[in-house]
């Protein structure tokens, strides 16, 4: 047997080796090693360097040492699954604390299947190397406040816009002018159909009013929202005053449906005329323009608009 | 703004109606200029763009379109406001 000396390959004392493989002084410093050789296995992993795992088995409590050597030799033993590294870690290794820490981090297992029941078992352990929880380790929310949020993430922002429903518009006005000629529809009707109602001399008298009746209410829907100067409202009240005073209206046929409009619209005209000042802003409520609107579209079924210069309202 | 596609329009737009087109063109997001005042019929011209391969600019215009038409329906009656300073002789029939 020929002994020579070597230096041990872990601590670097010389040593009388027995055989021509002998590698370390002594079996810590064989063990050192091989933790050693562990720990670096796991850092190549972490930096996605290929590993060489070429045994199962754990070698570290093998006795026979000439077997134990040669294994050590030729094969990487497996990275203990779960094995915390920092106890011989730190004695061992010589390296900077980023790399301590990832002696930290559980070893990437070869059967993924039970490593994760093991995670999953346990509910504050974490996933391989991510740091989401699982669903099943998320609680479910009790309350149903995020259920908005829910349909939120629904892709509305991706829908073409033609898709949206458009919503119409209605003009409140309008809608109510066509509400008040539905509800008096038999005033249209008569003005439309005059001779079923009227004979041939009420009729004139009928037209002889309602001509005028529409020539103040044209006028007065222009002056909405305008400044008037009062001597024109003075003089659209004498005009009404002398209309209701005339014969033409005293002896209208009984069923002549706008006399009390005519009468109240001739007080409402006094009442602004009697205004202290030059000019006056009318502004008519949108309740009396529905009325007026509506009474001058039913009179103009029966009669056309004609200038007020050239009526005469007290004939 | 480039709009593609651009369809322009104008309305005669009487005041009293003025708001709820207003309500249709900012809600839609229809750009739209005031082309004229009409003092005497208290009516505005008003030019809109939109969008024509956009639906609810469509609906939009129609939109418009039919309230500008029932309010001049009313408004104008039967006579269209065409006669205006017509004889009195002439009605007789």
């Amino acid at each position: 047997m020929n002994e020579t000396v070597k230096k041990c390959l872990h601590c670097g004392e010389p040593m009388q080796a027995g055989r021509s493989t002998k590698k370390y002084c002594s079996d810590s410093c064989k063990q050192a090693a091989f933790y050693n050789r562990a720990a670096q296995q796991v850092v190549a992993l972490n930096d996605n360097e290929p590993f060489n795992d070429n045994d199962d088995e754990n070698e570290a409590n093998i006795d026979d040492g000439h077997e134990a050597e040669e294994e050590y030799s030729r094969h990487v033993p497996e990275r203990p699954f779960n094995v915390s590294f920092n106890v011989t870690a730190n004695k061992i290794d010589d390296e900077t604390p980023a790399t301590k820490q990832s002696y930290s981090i559980p070893a990437m297992p070869k059967k993924p299947a039970p490593a994760q029941e093991e995670y999953e078992e346990d509910q504050q352990a974490l996933p391989f190397n991510s740091r989401n929880a699982t669903k099943k380790q998320i609680p479910e929310k009790p309350f149903n406040a995020n259920q908005k949020t829910a349909t939120v993430t629904k892709p509305k922002l991706n829908i073409d816009e033609d898709e949206e429903p458009y919503e119409w518009v209605r003009s409140e006005l309008v809608d109510e002018i066509g509400d008040y000629v539905n509800d008096n529809y038999t005033v249209t009707e008569m003005f439309q159909y005059p001779k079923k109602y009227w004979y041939s001399s009420d009729l004139e008298k009928v037209k002889w009013v309602s001509i005028r009746f529409r020539c103040i209410i044209e006028n007065l829907l222009r002056f909405d929202r305008a400044e008037v100067e009062r001597k024109t409202l003075i003089t659209m009240n004498k005009a009404l005053k002398a209309m209701i005073e005339a014969w033409n209206f005293k002896f209208m046929p009984y069923n002549y449906p706008l006399k009390n409009e005519v009468i109240t619209l001739q007080k409402s005209i006094e009442a602004l005329s009697k205004s202290a000042n030059k000019t006056i802003r009318i502004y008519i409520t949108p309740e009396r323009k529905v009325k007026l609107v509506a009474l001058r579209f039913q009179l103009a079924d029966l009669v056309p608009f004609v200038k007020f210069s050239q009526l005469d309202f007290s004939k | 703004m480039v709009i593609t596609n651009a369809q322009v329009k104008s309305h005669t737009v009487h005041v009293d109606v003025l708001m709820d087109v207003m309500r249709i063109l900012f809600n839609n997001e229809i750009s739209f200029t005031v082309e004229g005042i009409n003092e005497e019929e208290n009516t505005l011209l008003i030019r809109t763009s939109t969008n024509a391969k956009l639906t609810r600019h469509k609906k939009a215009l129609e939109n418009i379109k039919t309230l500008v038409s029932d309010y001049g329906y009313y408004h104008h009656g039967s006579d269209s406001g065409n006669n205006v300073g017509i004889d009195l002789n002439d009605e007789e029939e």
